[in-house]
């Protein structure tokens, strides 16, 4: 092979090379799991003289996720209105007591266990922290 | 094409192809340092404000969104909600809201900082009224009947208040006077009874901390001919640091403790505020003060509270708060040092010009020497400067390690006041109204006399021409010393 | 020395289990390549098949990552976007080789058919000429809808509201599609299913079949009045053809990743099936067909378009038609054009508007 077609030859194949390699790289960089680390964050849901002992308030989480906040007089509860069943919203019955899905007759407790029905797990609780007079609640972190 | 030419086409495109990953690279290594913006998310009455607001003052909303209140769910009305029975309530787009949000209001989520805020001087700023600032700018800088607005003092209005708070009077249709809103004073008395204004160092809408760190914050007010603390940090070695190492300082980080999460240089908020490993942050800025630098004679600043008979935390037990500030960059001997250093300097302020010039002015307003207006008379206007102005300059320079306030802006300018202005002028003052005779100039004899015996003191006596003969010497033999030293 | 000993050992070794003639494997692929072939336009067959492999070397990638439920689908992808490192630049290369993928196999079909490359013997070639373009369009509407932001979620209401409405077997088709009375996660399932195994497969066998088709007919001999027949007709495969589609995949590459850098893939609004956006439009590979829908009512409108397909399919018997009744009046390429300009009429209507 003459000195001009080997310095070709190798022009071309490093050019190539290199730039399939960078590439390369980049895409097994791709393959390394990000951490999974599931970041809340604290949202304020509002004045605690909002929710009243007895009484419960309505929230959306970052997702648009519903949840309901209630004040038992004791502490404040958060759940998701989410059946853990298909995933209908559920809505509170006063009289009973209960958190009723209609898509499929399920029943909840006012701590969210499963009292009947075809519900498989509880509804998600939401942790609350009440800081002076306001109301918060950890939610999962959502970026734009 | 030639099979030479193909792969020379490759290549080309090759290298092209090489530098179009080049960019990718920088585009992702970019990607992290930027980071992601957060999802905000605020109650749906908030939502409206913001609809509209971001039509009619967008770089207030976009402040408020840049803020850690957007992200953690407070929007508008979450601080801005008013009720039916407050005072500043107005009917605004079918919500209920006062434009004026006071300490109390923030209290609901920031309860400790309000209380400690509640009970430090800061909360007491806009209690000037009667004091003799307040007649300065209502009665003789200023006027509050032709020249008024609503009847206040224009002067007190933009000046005195703006730093020390007006009281925000609401008007008939439930708007506030314009005489005395806006106002972010730290004094401010709201509608709603509470003292004071978190927005005067925790600026809004944005509502950073980084902003309250910075001596900036804390300059707005404090600086100035008469207390000028932010051009004495500059001065020290505190600011010289500050300034050197900014990008160190770590302003943006919670918790914010010297000596751990920065360690490059003390703010304003460090020594008098903010947390180190041990102390937690206080809003009640008193808390690591011991000396009371204000009056015309300075005292302990437990001493008013103990002659009231109320119980505080001593001036030792704040000192001791201070020291373990200082502790965190300087050893204990230095510290203590410097201790030792400033107390004397607030001493001979004292002893030497603080108590005689303020005896002699007492004396000559009890005799009569003086009318017992204020300001009329020129040797009040000296006085006022001596204590006010240079007196406190030396003193705050002292405090804050400034030499050049506390000798060229300080001492050496109270000394100036007080022997070419203040005994010349006394002096004059009572020989007039020994002139005049009657009772008054029984009162002035009297004064001239115990300004003489001022005089006589050790430290005046240079004054008089009378210096030891021992006293002259040293003086000569130190000149020639001097002299000696920088002929070189 | 001593190296090339050890090479030669190796190499008798596999030759002994992996018994393979070199020489022969040799003669039989490197056919020499028919001259004519050296018109540029020639190459819109490789290409989409570049782009084929493409799409399959990123979508293997992004599978690492994807989650295909309804909950986590649009995360999933936001986190690629945004989290993973590189994951923006493999979505974009494989978002932008699938619109290029598209255009392509549109433009090879367009030379195909401008050369009158569907004649005898052709003519079973270029059928599945055409169900390799359908494939295609399949998974560029499941591969969409994955992304499960409202476009992916009402594209796909739409889409299979569409085929719900076709005459006889439209509601069979849609519950099939859908996996369900509407859409939903059993929705999501199956698009996935069929855009990462079903359609790839099929596609991996038409193209293998459609390149076997074209190795026995050979390419279409095409020659402009008056071209100097050269002295060799053909030219070697390797090096030089190879080389050319070389030149073609780095620079398909350069241009893609330009792409990316400068386009980069985007992402809309999560899916809400509780608000329709104002204006749904799918991609722009189907704003003809969306045209057409709105121009007409459902039955002209489905049937319609099913009948341009049949039509399409069986073209080289119509034309055959057209050559014995009007031999050089070159009807197809006129009808063709006719066919073309309607169809670029409608999607750019379909643009503006």
């Amino acid at each position: 092979m003459s000195r001009r077609a080997f310095f070709i030859n190798a022009l071309m194949g490093v050019s190539l090379l290199s730039g399939i390699a960078l590439m390369a790289s980049y895409f097994v960089r791709f393959l390394f799991p990000v951490s999974n680390v599931k970041v809340s964050r604290k949202l304020y849901v509002g004045d605690v003289r909002q929710i009243p002992p007895g009484k419960s308030t309505s929230f959306t989480d970052l997702k648009g996720q519903k949840l309901n906040i209630v004040n038992t007089g004791d502490e404040f509860i958060a759940l998701s209105t989410k059946c853990t069943h298909l995933g209908c919203q559920v809505f509170w019955k006063e009289r009973e007591r209960l958190f009723f899905c209609p898509c499929h007759d399920g029943f909840f407790d006012e701590r969210g266990n499963v009292v009947k029905g075809p519900p498989p797990a509880p509804l998600t609780t939401y942790k609350v922290e009440v800081v002076g007079q306001g109301v918060y609640i950890y939610v999962d972190e959502v970026h734009v | 094409m030639s099979l030479n030419t193909k792969k020379i086409v490759i290549a080309v495109i090759g290298l092209f192809f090489m530098g179009a990953l080049l960019i990718v690279g920088g585009i992702e290594s970019n990607k992290r340092v930027l980071g992601k913006k957060a999802y905000i998310k605020v109650s749906a009455t908030s939502e409206n404000c913001v609809d509209c607001h971001t039509v009619t003052s967008p770089s207030l909303v976009e402040q408020w969104r840049d803020s850690k209140h957007a992200l953690k769910g407070v929007g508008c009305v979450e601080c801005h909600a008013a009720e039916s029975t407050d005072a500043d309530a107005w009917e605004h787009e079918g919500t209920l809201v006062a434009v004026v949000v006071s300490p109390k209001d923030c209290s609901k989520c920031h309860a400790d900082e309000n209380e400690q805020f509640q009970a430090s001087h800061h909360a007491d700023a806009g209690k000037i009224i009667g004091s003799l600032d307040n007649v300065l700018a209502e009665v003789i800088e200023g006027d509050m009947g032709r020249l008024s607005l609503n009847g206040q003092s224009p002067v007190a209005i933009n000046g005195c208040w703006q730093c020390h708070g007006s009281v925000v009077k609401i008007m008939a249709d439930g708007r506030p006077d314009p005489a005395t809103w806006p106002n972010t004073g730290i004094g401010r008395i709201n509608p709603d009874g509470s003292k004071g204004s978190c927005s005067a160092c925790h600026s809004r809408h944005r509502f950073s901390v980084v902003v309250s760190r910075q001596p900036d914050s804390c300059g707005k007010c404090h600086m100035g001919p008469d207390h000028p603390q932010k051009e004495i940090y500059e001065e020290s070695k505190h600011g010289i640091a500050f300034k050197a190492f900014k990008q160190d300082m770590n302003l943006s980080a919670q918790p914010w403790r010297a000596g751990i999460e920065y360690s490059a240089a003390p703010t304003c908020a460090t020594c008098h505020m903010s947390a180190t490993e041990e102390l937690p942050v206080t809003h009640d800025v008193g808390m690591r003060i011991s000396w009371n630098l204000r009056p015309p004679i300075s005292e302990k600043i437990d001493a008013k509270a103990i002659k009231a008979g109320e119980q505080v935390v001593s001036w030792e037990d704040r000192r001791d708060n201070m020291k373990a500030v200082c502790s965190k960059c300087h050893s204990e001997n230095y510290v203590d040092g410097f201790y030792l250093q400033f107390d004397s300097a607030i001493n001979l302020y004292n002893e030497k010009y603080g108590k005689p010039a303020t005896a002699i002015i007492k004396m000559m307003k009890a005799g009569g020497v003086l009318t017992s207006t204020n300001f009329d008379e020129k040797l009040e206007w000296t006085y006022f400067y001596l204590w006010h102005h240079e007196g406190r300059r030396a003193r705050h320079g002292a405090s804050m390690m400034a030499p050049d306030y506390t000798q060229w802006h300080g001492f050496f300018e109270v000394a100036e006041r007080f022997y070419i202005h203040f005994v010349p002028e006394v002096r004059e003052a009572c020989e007039d109204r020994i002139r005049q005779g009657g009772d008054v100039a029984k009162a002035a004899k009297v004064v001239l006399a115990e300004l003489d015996s001022i005089l006589n003191r050790e430290e005046h006596m240079w004054f008089l021409g009378k210096m030891t003969g021992d006293e002259k010497a040293r003086r000569k033999a130190a000149a020639e010393e001097f002299k000696k030293r920088y002929a070189q | 020395m001593f190296k090339e000993l050890k090479f030669a050992r190796v190499v008798d070794w596999v030759k002994e289990r992996f018994p393979v003639d070199v020489e022969e494997m040799k003669s039989l692929t490197n056919e020499p390549v028919p001259n004519h072939l050296k018109h540029w336009w020639f190459a819109l067959g490789g290409t989409p098949a570049i782009l084929f492999v493409i799409q399959i070397v990123t979508g293997v990638f992004l599978l690492f990552h994807y989650v295909p439920t309804p909950e986590q689908a649009y995360e999933s992808v936001d986190k690629i976007t945004n989290e993973v490192a590189f994951g923006w630049y493999v979505r974009s290369l494989h978002k932008w080789a699938s619109e290029l993928m598209i255009v392509t196999v549109m433009l090879h079909m367009s030379r195909v058919f401008f050369t009158g490359a569907y004649r005898k013997p052709r003519e079973l070639n270029w059928m599945v000429g055409v169900v390799i373009l359908f494939v295609t369009l399949g998974l560029a509407f499941t591969g969409y809808s994955l992304i499960y932001d409202q476009l992916s979620y009402w594209a796909a209401m739409v889409g299979t509201e569409i085929a719900a409405s076709t005459p006889v077997v439209g509601p069979l088709a849609a519950d099939f599609i859908r996996g369900g009375p509407e859409v939903s996660g059993n929705t999501l399932t199956r698009f996935f299913a069929l855009h990462v195994v079903i359609f790839p497969a099929l596609l991996i066998g038409l193209v293998v079949l459609h390149i076997v088709f074209v190795r026995l007919n050979g390419v279409t001999q095409f020659e402009f009045e008056g071209e100097r027949r050269s002295r060799h007709r053909t030219f070697p495969l390797f090096p030089d053809h190879v080389l050319t589609e070389a030149m073609l995949a780095i620079l398909i590459l350069y241009l893609l990743t330009m792409m990316s850098v400068i386009f980069p893939a985007g992402l809309g609004d999560r899916a809400d099936p509780l608000i329709t956006p104002e204006h749904i439009k799918p991609e722009w590979y189907f704003f003809a067909s969306f045209r057409w829908l709105k121009l007409t009512n459902v039955y002209i409108g489905i049937v319609g378009q099913i009948f341009f397909v049949g039509l399409i399919i069986a073209w080289p018997f119509i034309d055959k038609v057209f050559e014995s009744k009007f031999p050089r009046a070159e009807l197809s390429v006129w009808i063709g054009f006719l066919g073309f300009t309607f169809y670029l009429i409608l999607t750019v209507w379909e643009a503006l508007v």
